[in-house]
């Protein structure tokens, strides 16, 4: 059950992560990695949860794995964080938006 | 810098940071958001990146290096470290160890698929030729013989995450080239190296010494043990020459500078699909290296002998050996896998033999006689109307294959495996009492009158080894061990007295009765023993019977299966707490009546007498050394303490005083007095006395 935000008029910013719930995450961390997945949930010290996640590294060698690895569910301490996007295309699922890489 | 179109999942995704740092800034504390269905206990498995115990993506600073260039130029000698490094995590797979932690962590066998030669980057120089002719042959070698090992292991002798990982990362092992593409390109290296003449000896002869060693060990594998006996029996000879050529041309290790330390990753799996925690296992001295090389050779050619081996005695001996006896150590999981396939493939036993030949081969080997024969007088004297023959051999024939292979299970799994036979050989054992009364009025010199012994006798040997398996595996706690002496002695009595009377029916000079014989002298000794360490393990007791009662129920809960109540015949050999309470009672009333040093004597003379006249029984043909090594074991065993008891005066032992080690003493199910207890033991006595 997703839990509401409190009061009757949510604060903007709020409302607006929220409509960000189950979109396509990509995650740029602070050593160089990508994770890719779809967003389950945050708090306030915006530790935030990926399901279906893959990890890629940027610039990978030949030992490196460039088509990434699966990771499952991931949580991610905003310490690391060095940036958060969103994928335009909506619910579009993992596979699609990943197969075009892979 | 990458730029936004360089980052996987391509362009379509734009910039959320600042939404989510404004709503963290609005979000009151404690504030949790979810999306539909999501928990906090679903939030709780996530994986913590950062958490070093848990990203296994992480890379720490220490653990930083330099991007791998497999194209870096290498030396002859460090080429050749790198192939003795492959072959020591190859072996270390081959102990059980995931690839990702051991083969894949040379970096060359990640990346052998970019390695070919057209996407060199530099041109016709010799060190170009080193690593995309030699090193790519033997890293491809590598992986194919690693492939051919997954593919015997995954056939389900063996089980997973117990005796071998199968986790590949879904990292090539070359699943798609052929053996013989494999072999090409080693026989490629190998006529390179000496058609060039362009590296130096003795790098030369070291190289060619290595591919040659993979080619051998490649083709072993590929071989067919029943098709080309003689072929398998060959290679064996020719990868321990090429051993040896290896072993007096090592490769010392590079220098720190060295870029070939590069190579190698022991965190490499943090960029493999491998959700198994990182463990860095250090890489063993090269002289450990070719030893498992030595044994994985001397695994085959046993399992060579095996495959030629038609007595089931033989085999059922073979593989006994190597549970009882820690030395040569318990062969690895693709030997053990592959001699199992070797005796069954799931269709014939040993290549060509049917159920009839197993239930044949049961009884010539007990008693002398044939399948047809038992047949027969069966059905001119048997008053039942009706013989389920044929479901008797189809459910023999499934007991002892499934026997003799879990012979070659790990110990603990062989252990749990005849725990749960038990009952199945009750129950046939209870079958062919059935039809031994259908033949009233019969002798007990007639050899017919002992079908049922056949059974018996198989599963009491099966509990022998049970009981004997706890001590092996170091089961047993100081206040059980009284116990196990004591029901091992029971088993055994009941053992000789089945023996006793199927010697008399048995032909002398036939070799079932030579086997019986040796049988009987081997058990008595054991049992002789048994006895007295049955009554001076009993100091280690606390005789608190009640625990001890709990104890014994959960240590023998194989014994008290329902399963048994479904048949009626009597359960032979069932252990008994309350008839041990009694006999420890009367040995605690009267010590004196019972002389464990006269017992241990007893003991070592048979089994000396056994050893010098090289009496091993009618079965243990290839197999008569080891059995002597076991027998020469138990001497020693049964000597030391004898002489133990004797010259230190002992009444008893306590837990300080005796040291069971099945791995370090003369035999792997008695215990030896410790020099150190022995020392405590005599300190003790004056401030005793003083008292």
């Amino acid at each position: 059950m997703a839990s509401e935000p409190s009061g009757l008029h949510p604060p903007s910013a709020v409302s607006r992560l929220h409509s960000l719930l189950t979109r396509l995450l990509r995650i740029t961390t602070t050593d160089g990695r990508v994770f890719i997945g779809s967003f389950a949930g945050t708090d306030k010290p915006l530790n935030i949860i990926l399901l279906n996640t893959d990890e890629f590294r940027v610039n990978p060698g030949l030992d490196d794995n460039p088509d990434g690895r699966y990771v499952g569910q991931v949580l991610i301490p905003w310490k690391l964080v060095v940036k958060v996007e969103v994928h335009e295309g909506g619910l579009a699922d993992r596979e699609a938006v990943l197969d075009g890489f892979i | 810098m990458s730029t936004e179109s360089d980052l996987p999942g391509g362009n379509d995704f734009h910039d959320v940071t600042q939404i989510f740092l404004d709503a963290a800034s609005e979000m009151p504390p404690g504030e949790i958001i979810f999306r539909e269905g999501f928990t906090l206990h679903d939030a709780m498995s996530a994986f913590e990146i950062g958490e070093p115990r848990l990203d296994s993506g992480m890379v720490l600073a220490e653990q930083q290096r330099p991007p791998f260039d497999p194209w870096a130029p290498l030396l002859p000698e460090e080429i050749c470290w790198i192939i003795d490094r492959s072959f020591s995590l190859e072996m270390l797979f081959h102990a059980g160890n995931p690839l990702a932690h051991t083969v894949f962590t040379s970096l060359y066998s990640v990346a052998i698929l970019d390695l070919h030669p057209d996407l060199a980057p530099y041109g016709e120089d010799p060190e170009s030729h080193l690593i995309t002719i030699v090193l790519r042959a033997s890293i491809s070698g590598m992986l194919k013989c690693c492939d051919l090992s997954w593919r015997e292991l995954s056939q389900g002798h063996m089980y997973d995450t117990e005796d071998w990982q199968s986790d590949k990362c879904e990292t090539s092992l070359l699943e798609g080239m052929s053996v013989q593409n494999a072999l090409l390109g080693l026989d490629n290296a190998t006529g390179w190296l000496i058609r060039t003449r362009q590296v130096p000896e003795p790098w030369l002869t070291a190289l060619v010494a290595r591919l040659n060693l993979r080619k051998s060990l490649l083709q072993l594998m590929d071989t067919n043990v029943f098709r080309s006996p003689s072929n398998f029996m060959q290679l064996i000879g020719v990868a321990r020459n090429h051993l040896k050529t290896v072993q007096s041309y090592p490769s010392p290790e590079p220098p720190a500078s060295s870029i070939a330390h590069f190579a190698f990753d022991p965190y490499v799996a943090r960029k493999l699909n491998s959700s198994v925690p990182i463990r860095v296992i250090p890489v063993p001295q090269m002289s450990s290296t070719w030893s498992a090389l030595e044994l994985l050779l001397d695994g085959w050619d046993e399992m060579r002998l095996l495959s030629s081996t038609n007595a089931l005695a033989s085999w059922e001996t073979a593989g006994l050996l190597r549970a009882w006896s820690p030395n040569p150590p318990l062969r690895v999981p693709y030997i053990r896998s592959a001699t199992q396939s070797v005796f069954y493939n799931g269709l014939l036993v040993l290549n060509k033999f049917g159920p009839q030949w197993i239930f044949d081969r049961f009884f010539y080997e007990t008693l002398g006689v044939s399948q047809q024969a038992v047949l027969t007088f069966l059905e001119e004297h048997s008053t039942s109307q009706w013989l389920a023959w044929g479901d008797l051999q189809r459910g023999h024939f499934k007991l002892m294959t499934e026997y003799i292979r879990a012979l070659w299970f790990n110990p603990g799994r062989r252990r749990r495996f005849l725990m749960k036979l038990l009952v199945e050989l009750h129950a046939y054992y209870a079958k062919m009492l059935d039809i031994q009364s259908s033949m009233p009025g019969l002798s007990v010199t007639e050899i017919m009158s002992h079908l049922s012994s056949c059974v018996l006798l198989w599963r009491l040997s099966v509990i022998r080894d049970v009981v004997l398996s706890g001590f092996q595996l170091e089961l047993y706690t100081a206040e059980e061990r009284s116990f196990a002496y004591w029901y091992l002695s029971e088993v055994i009595e009941a053992h000789l007295e089945c023996l006793d009377r199927l010697l008399l029916a048995v032909n002398p000079d036939s070799t079932p009765a030579r086997e019986l014989r040796f049988q009987h002298s081997f058990l008595t000794a054991l049992q002789a023993m048994a006895l007295p360490m049955f009554m001076l393990s009993m100091s280690l007791m606390s005789f608190d019977w009640q625990q001890m009662n709990a104890n014994f129920h959960r240590r023998y809960k194989w014994a008290f299966s329902p399963d048994y109540g479904l048949v009626s015949a009597p359960v032979v050999a069932q252990p008994d707490f309350d008839h041990f309470m009694a006999k420890c009672k009367a040995a605690l009333k009267s010590p004196e009546t019972y002389s464990p040093v006269e017992s241990f004597t007893l003991a070592h003379t048979i089994l000396k007498q056994l050893v010098e006249e090289r009496m091993v029984g009618g079965y243990a043909g290839l197999w008569t050394e080891d059995r002597i090594k076991l027998l020469q074991g138990l001497v020693d065993a049964s000597e030391d303490l004898a002489n133990d008891l004797r010259t230190a005066q002992i009444p008893s032992f306590d837990e300080g005083l005796l040291k069971w080690d099945p791995y370090n003493t003369p035999s792997p199910w008695f215990p030896v007095v410790d020099d150190e207890g022995k020392e405590r033991r005599r300190n003790r006595r004056p401030r005793s006395a003083a008292n």
